[in-house]
């Protein structure tokens, strides 16, 4: 018997050497306690006891020895940072310490003995310890490091994580059981923090995940699990290999990086930050979807601005241009009204047989008539404000503008092909100006067209449906989405334009033909009649393609 | 046969200087040149023209202005006016009609053509 209580006490000073070489937890002490010590002392405490009365003959010695432990053991249970209880058969506190007695409200041990959980402060929680204990006792199997609430004195409840044994005696025989725990309450608290910031990146709508250096998910958030992963990637297992070099990459790097990335209809921004002392990169994922959407459309906006600016200007240019050709015009004209005058004099001072004077004054003559020419032509592009608008059918104008280039048409041998819609409606029109729009258009064409060509000319009506620069449902559209309207269009097979020289092909004084031929004002003239109509203009071409001038005209009835 | 009287008011000194030459070579024309308009009544009063060239853009008077003076005046009204202008816009010879002219050319005009105006207008 007393080298049962020396080996206990022995086991106990190795533990308790092993605490202080910091080699086991607080935790594993507990358990040490609870499953070796305790039971053990307690056990072998009270056996000595018996022992005692039993044996009247032992020696002093013995008796010193067991006092020596029984000291020792009361030390023990005091000194441990840890509650110690332990009760009878009817669930009665046969002892505990210090720490415990606090727990439930009184100054020191002795005042528990012989009560109950029932009447404790614990009271809610008595059927359930009650319980615990009745079953430890029954089966003689201990509970260990089970998690409970306890209601203090002062009605605070905390949480306690609880080991119980049943006691029993040399034979084998329950006598109580013996209970400790520890209170657990700030780690439970601190644990429910780190919960609820675990929850953090969970709770996140964009995907938040780790992958480690050599790619392998570590974790990933619902929205990742959702919006990227798509179940092809579970915690544990490498991510597909596109992602894990660029990974691998950014972590060698050291160095936060972005990258846009399209899944399915979404896009999505990645800041991949590498956290090298850890060996992971956590990735934050932005569906940045909307806001593409919203770039593309400010970029739209301001290429049409850019585009309404250009047109501005090159409107605000032309008519700069209009008026300074208005003045040019008129000085010009003066002199020229001079000169011609001038011939004229000289002519009525030649007899008839002077044919070499006659010649020369006629080729003068001829000069200024083509001087006359650049001037009206001048004059025309600057008279945007006389138009003399009214209902006109544009296959009249059409007809009526063919007829008068019919001559040139026939000299080229070229082929017309007229495909012009029955009842089309009438468009408001001035006369003069649209019949010069069409033979400028026509006289054009055949100039580009050797012979044996082709000359379309087409019209018909049409709803507009497409949003174009000048089609739309913004205040400055001339013409309304699902507008109706008139259609020209003339197509040739001559040798068509290059890109450089379309951009070009509407401006005044631009030609591709010879200067002595023309002046380069007709097609500007022709746009900018079209522009007075709050009509549209339009050429498709290739070089050696033909080329193929589309007007669309308002209806008369239109706004 | 009378010559016919035409005067001519342009700011143009070589246009006056061309179209008297010009028409003195016919020998059908009495010749007056106004490099202004101010003076047109007192010498419509005094040369009694059968026609007026007059221009538009002038400096000072303007034709359409003299012939508005020149329909107030008893002598003038009576007298044929064709506007000889380097203005070819439409409201220009709206303006010009508007206020009485019988022709409205525009220059250059070939001397034939100056002619058969002029003489359209004095057959009258």
């Amino acid at each position: 018997m007393v080298s049962l209580v020396v080996g206990t006490v022995l086991v106990l000073i190795n533990q308790f050497d092993a605490i202080f070489y910091g080699l086991i937890t607080k935790t594993n002490l507990i358990q040490i306690i609870v499953t070796y010590f305790v039971p053990y002392s307690v056990a072998t405490y009270c056996s000595a006891m018996q022992a005692k009365c039993d044996e009247k003959d032992t020696g002093e010695k013995a008796e010193e020895l067991i006092r020596t432990s029984q000291k020792l053991l009361s030390t023990i249970v005091e000194s441990v940072p840890i509650r110690i209880f332990w009760k009878d058969l009817e669930l009665c506190y046969l002892g505990c310490n210090t720490l415990f007695a606090r727990d439930a409200g009184m100054s020191y041990p002795e005042d528990l003995i012989g009560k109950n959980d029932l009447q404790m402060g614990w009271r809610e929680q008595a059927k359930l310890y009650r319980v615990d204990d009745k079953q430890i006792m029954d089966s003689k199997t201990p509970k260990i490091g089970y998690e409970e609430q306890q209601t203090r004195p002062d009605g605070d409840i905390v949480w306690v994580r609880t080991s119980k044994v049943p006691l029993q005696d040399v034979d084998k025989k329950v006598f109580g059981m013996l209970g400790i725990y520890e209170d657990i309450t700030e780690r439970k608290k601190a644990e429910q923090k780190i919960k609820d910031l675990a929850k953090f990146p969970e709770e996140n709508k964009n995907p938040v995940y780790r992958v480690s250096k050599d790619g392998v998910l570590l974790y990933a958030n619902s929205a990742s699990r959702e919006l990227i992963l798509e179940d092809r990637v579970e915690i544990g297992h490498k991510i597909p290999e596109q992602w894990s070099k660029m990974i691998t990459e950014v972590y060698e790097a050291g160095k936060p990086h972005s990258v846009e990335l399209k899944f399915g209809k979404n896009i999505f921004l990645f800041t991949q930050i590498p956290v090298v002392q850890e060996e992971y990169i956590n990735v934050y994922g932005q569906d940045i979807t909307e806001r593409k959407k919203s770039e593309e459309k400010l970029q739209t906006a301001y290429f049409e601005l850019k585009e309404a600016q250009s047109h501005l200007i090159h409107a605000e240019k032309m008519e700069a241009i209009g008026r300074m050709a208005s003045g040019v015009a008129h000085e010009v004209k003066n002199p020229l009204g001079i000169i011609l005058l001038g011939i004229n004099y000289f002519e009525g001072t030649i007899s008839a047989t002077q044919k070499d004077k006659r010649e020369t004054l006629l080729i003068m003559k001829n000069s200024i008539d083509r001087v006359d020419k650049i001037v009206c032509a001048l004059l025309d592009f600057s008279r945007s404000e006389e138009l003399k608008m009214k209902p006109e059918d544009v296959t009249l104008l059409i007809n009526s503008s063919l007829g008068l280039v019919e001559h040139k048409l026939k000299i080229k041998n070229i082929k017309l092909f007229r495909q012009i819609e029955k009842d089309i409606p009438k468009i408001m029109a001035d006369r003069g100006k649209i019949e010069q729009v069409f033979i400028n258009l026509f006289s054009n064409s055949i100039d580009a067209m050797s012979k044996r060509g082709e000359l379309h000319v087409r019209s018909y009506k049409t709803k507009l449906d497409r949003p174009g620069r000048v089609v739309g449902n913004s205040e400055n559209d001339i013409f309304k989405l699902s507008e109706e309207a008139v259609v020209v269009e003339v197509e040739d097979t001559g040798v068509g334009i290059d890109e450089v020289i379309k951009k070009k092909l509407f401006d005044p004084f631009f030609t591709t033909k010879d200067r002595t031929e023309r002046i380069g004002l007709g097609l500007s003239v022709a746009k900018s009649i079209i522009d007075m109509h709050r009509g549209l203009i339009n050429i498709e071409s290739e070089k050696g393609k033909g080329a193929k001038f589309t007007m669309i005209f308002k209806l008369s009835g239109g706004a | 046969m009378a010559k016919k009287k035409v005067m001519v008011v342009d700011d143009e000194l070589d246009f006056l200087r061309i179209v008297r030459l010009n028409l003195e070579q016919t020998g059908k024309y009495e010749v007056l040149t106004l490099s202004s308009a101010k003076y047109i009544i007192s010498q419509v009063d005094v040369f009694k023209p059968d026609i007026i060239l007059l221009d538009i853009l002038m400096p000072g008077i303007k034709g359409i202005e003299a012939c508005e003076m020149l329909n107030k005046d008893p002598v003038g009204t009576r007298i044929p006016i064709i506007v000889l202008s380097a203005l070819d816009k439409r409201i220009d010879k709206l303006k010009a009609y508007k206020v009485g002219v019988v022709g409205y050319l525009v220059k250059p005009i070939e001397k034939e053509k100056l002619i058969a105006n002029i003489e359209k207008w004095l057959t009258f």
